[in-house]
């Protein structure tokens, strides 16, 4: 009987056990902040002996680590905390592998960035870095790089693209191009150029002369080629633009004007509007064959087409209802509908790469808006606002939109000039995207594989 | 002597399930009569008190902001859906200086931030914890007051102790979740898409000075390391930095050590992303 | 025939008598006109006054033949103005544009290039549009008062050539225009 109680004990023990295994006090947290995630970037370690074109090893990792902080901070989810003086101590390739984090949190730091760079017998750069979780003391990932020195910048970029995936859980867009405008001289008679960029404004080169107006480049899927129109001749046409061999063709055989050209998801079309005896309607064009499929046969002005990322569906602008609004159909032109209902007038939809939203430019009472709605038209929000915000572009993530403003003139026609911005989805994070000469339409890139 | 123990077994497995039962029916049947609240704890009651009128917007400002408004608003936009209502997390409102959003800006506080979950919206989780610590005191090195008061006779007696246990445990929750608020320990994952299912359970032991023991650990860890689960993780993680980035927790009362030694701090960011 | 002859000759007429006008106007406002190359038909212009009825004279005196500076003076610098999203033609337009047809029937072999315009208050794919419908409503206009279709052709340029820079509806109006080239 004794054995039978000290059993009977144990199991009701083993049974609270159990239970206060789930016995807690339970905190419902569902208020929490925005704000950059504090992150350290340490300059990359490398021999200041070894000399490459350009600069040291040691300067290439210290270039490389203000890539990335530029990159982070630009992105608006990263704050980029100073080391200072703080972190000197020790022997830097032990610390490598074995960061003391309580310095680093002592400072602020919640994530922690460190590498190390060298050069190759075979003249190509090593690159590593690690990613580290500072307030729970962990790698959270590392990757190493070989590359010729010449890429440095597309390396630091990548492991922007890393810290930022493994950080936020989503792909970056570090690692891209803009294609846009570039313009100069008077606005009555202004020099536009193709231009093409690294999305941070370096590597800046110009595509063509400016003998030829050029206007709305877009980029294929596969970013070796940009689909613009250009008056050569003084006749507006769709061309294709190849980046590596700079061969540049028109595209088709259409009586009149063909402008506003975007690349299907697949890259295998160009979806465009032609102007012809007045009216403006959409047509596709198979790039293969160079079939061409009309969508839309409509008195209305059709423009400012867009496939949705699945190819399914095309929204674009149209004033068939009187003023210019945002519709949808189905990629062979039937069912359309229009999706947008505020004021004012609605253009240059463009579908977000992730599906989920459309962007555009409104404009109402004299101020343009760059904003975003569902496909459906619900959710609109609007993201920018000045006297003349337009052509919104989305980066590869789907996460950042930019565009192009331009400045009222002043009551001597001076002024006026336009520059590229970037804004996040959420509508805070403005920042202009620095150019040589004014710039305008710009078209970000997929990311580059 | 098998059967004994069987029998013994069912027996306990009864007397708990319908302790699990009835200790809820007993709360409900009188919910105003709670009358004593152990004065150490009213600190943490009256923070609770205190952060719910701050809730309640100030009467002559919202009318001083209705007045403003009409004047201030140059631009006649139609309605907008309010800007933050975003389902992207929002970054700090401070950080934008934008006109238009600061006449809009009360409003928006209000959209964005969760309403408070009182009390009483709760009960099985109090339930839940009430019933463990009720069991949790084999544990306990010293009697708290559910041990002095379980000596008593009288049911009514059991009755108020245990909504003062659920009031204790209450203003714990709520002094745990305003300390992660105030010291801006959360900071919600940035860019997830549908915020949905993102919530995150962290389990926590403390010491009794309020430090962590161990690694505080997310229930349903491997789904962090699943493939496309990617946002799940970013967020797992983001509630593991607060937990670390609030710690220590030495606010807590000392005495009532047995009651946050161990909790779980659910985390969910979809008022954030989607509110 | 007979009447169509008639017709051309009373636009030529009404050319004239618009270049006069255009020429007196202009050569108090702006240095630029006054150079030789115009003068010349100042000239000429006042003896066709002198002898109206001698309707001949009037297309031989215009052997200034086929300039942009002819056109220009010949109708309203050869330029139509629109309203704001609009691509249809004023009173004023049209009679600008029947002063273009007199001039081009009595150019013939003359190729011209209607250029459509648009402010900058528009978004640029649309405005091309815009700027589209603009330059074929000249050109239809064109067409009916009997200038060969082949003739002409059309372009548009959005907002990309705006006439003038400014900000305000005095400025903007200026730029919504359609603009006739002489090739």
């Amino acid at each position: 009987m004794r054995l039978l109680k000290r059993l009977m004990t144990a199991i009701a023990g083993l049974a609270l056990t159990i239970f206060s295994a789930n016995a807690r006090i339970v905190v419902d947290v569902n208020r929490g902040h925005a704000d950059p995630l504090p992150i350290a970037i340490t300059d990359l370690v490398g021999s200041e002996n070894d000399i490459v074109s350009g600069g040291s090893v040691q300067d290439y990792g210290k270039r490389m680590a203000l890539v990335v902080k530029a990159d982070l901070t630009r992105s608006g989810l990263f704050r980029t905390v100073d080391s200072g003086a703080f972190i000197k101590s020790g022997n830097a390739l032990t610390s490598l592998r074995n960061p003391n984090f309580s310095n680093w949190k002592a400072i602020g730091a919640q994530a922690l960035m460190n590498g190390s760079i060298s050069l190759q017998e075979d003249g190509r750069l090593k690159v590593e870095f690690r990613l580290w979780d500072v307030l729970g003391s962990s790698q959270m990932t590392g990757l190493r790089y070989y590359t010729s020195p010449k890429n440095w910048r597309r390396i630091a970029h990548l492991m922007s693209d890393a810290i930022y995936k493994r950080l936020t859980g989503e792909s970056g867009y570090f690692d891209t191009r803009v294609v846009y405008i570039s313009e100069s001289g008077p606005a009555t008679a202004k020099i536009k150029r193709l231009a093409i960029m690294d999305q941070d404004g370096y590597n800046h080169v110009f595509l063509t002369t400016g003998k030829n107006l050029v206007l709305t480049p877009r980029f294929s899927p596969t970013a070796q080629e940009i689909t613009y129109l250009s008056y050569h001749g003084d006749n507006p046409r769709v061309y294709l633009y190849n980046i590596d061999s700079g061969k540049q063709e028109i595209l088709g055989d259409f009586p009149g004007m063909t402008f506003a050209p975007r690349f299907s998801p697949d890259g295998n079309k160009v979806i465009m509007s032609q102007a012809y005896k007045g009216n403006s309607d959409i047509y596709v064009m198979e790039l293969r064959t160079r079939k061409i499929q009309r969508l839309t046969k409509h008195t209305a002005i059709d423009t400012s087409p867009s496939y949705s990322p699945d190819s399914r569906y095309v929204t674009f602008n149209s004033d068939r209802g009187g003023s210019q609004q945002i519709y949808v159909m189905d990629a062979d032109g039937k069912n359309i509908k229009r999706i947008s209902f505020g004021k004012g007038r609605y253009s240059t939809p463009v579908w977000s790469p992730r599906g989920d939203l459309i962007a555009f430019t409104r404009q109402y009472k004299g101020k343009f808006y760059i904003g975003v709605m569902k496909p459906d038209g619900s959710g609109e929000r609007l993201l920018s606002e000045s006297y003349l915000d337009e052509g919104p572009t989305w980066s590869p993530n789907g996460r950042v939109i930019m565009f192009f403003r331009q400045q009222p003139y002043d009551r001597q026609g001076r002024g006026g000039e336009t520059q590229l911005w970037t804004v996040d989805l959420t509508g805070y994070n403005e920042r202009q995207i620095i150019t040589p000469l004014e710039a305008s339409d710009p078209a970000w890139s997929p990311l580059i594989r | 002597m098998r059967d004994a123990i069987i029998i013994s077994l069912v027996f306990h497995v009864v007397v708990l399930a319908s302790g699990m039962i009835a200790i809820p029916m007993w709360r409900d049947d009188k919910p105003t009569e709670m009358r004593v609240i152990p004065v150490e704890m009213i600190t943490v009651g009256e923070i609770t008190k205190l952060r719910a009128q701050e809730k309640k917007p100030d009467p002559v400002k919202k009318i001083a902001d209705a007045k403003k408004k009409p004047a201030q608003r140059k631009v006649e936009m139609p309605p907008e859906p309010p800007k933050l209502a975003s389902t992207m997390p929002l970054p700090d409102i401070k950080s934008k200086p934008k006109k238009k959003i600061k006449d809009k800006k009360p409003i928006k506080t209000a959209v964005n931030r969760a309403p408070r979950i009182t009390p009483k919206t709760k009960p099985r989780r109090f339930n839940v914890g009430k019933l463990a610590v009720l069991l949790d005191k084999r544990e306990q090195s010293e009697p708290n007051i559910i041990e002095k008061l379980k000596d008593r006779d009288f049911g009514p007696e059991k009755q108020i102790s245990s909504l003062d246990l659920e009031q204790q445990i209450l203003s714990i929750a709520d002094a745990i979740d305003k300390h992660i608020f105030d010291n801006q320990c959360w900071n919600v994952p940035a860019g997830a898409k549908g915020a949905a299912g993102l919530r995150v359970t962290v389990q926590v032991r403390l010491g009794p000075d309020g430090e962590l023991i161990g690694a505080p650990k997310v229930v349903q860890s491997s789904r962090m390391t699943m493939p496309g689960q990617e946002f799940f993780r970013t967020a797992a993680e983001s509630a593991l930095r607060a937990v670390r980035k609030c710690a220590p927790y030495d606010f807590l009362p000392k005495d009532k050590y047995d009651l946050w030694r161990d909790m779980e701090i659910i985390f969910d960011p979809e008022h954030m992303l989607n509110g | 025939m007979l009447k169509k002859m008639n017709g051309v000759k009373y636009w030529a007429l009404i050319g004239a008598i618009l270049l006069l006008g255009a020429c007196a106007n202009s050569n108090t406002k702006t240095g630029e006109l006054d150079n030789a190359s115009v003068e010349p038909p100042v000239e000429k212009q006042q003896e066709v006054i002198a002898k109206p009825t001698e309707d001949v004279q009037v297309e031989t005196v215009m052997v200034d033949p086929a300039t942009q500076e002819s056109l220009d003076m010949a109708a309203d610098n050869a330029l139509v103005y629109f309203g704001y999203d609009r691509y249809d033609l004023s009173s004023d337009g049209r009679s600008g544009l029947q002063a273009q047809a007199a001039w081009l029937v009595a150019h013939a072999d003359v190729k011209v290039t209607v250029e459509g315009h648009c402010d900058e208050r528009g978004t640029r794919e649309y405005n091309l549009a815009l700027g589209d419908r603009r330059a074929n409503a000249v050109k239809n206009y064109l067409v009916a008062l009997g200038v060969d279709p082949s003739r002409i052709h059309t372009v548009s340029y959005g907002k990309e050539r705006p006439a003038v820079t400014g900000t305000g509806e005095s400025v903007w109006s200026k730029n919504r225009r359609g603009y006739t080239r002489v090739n």
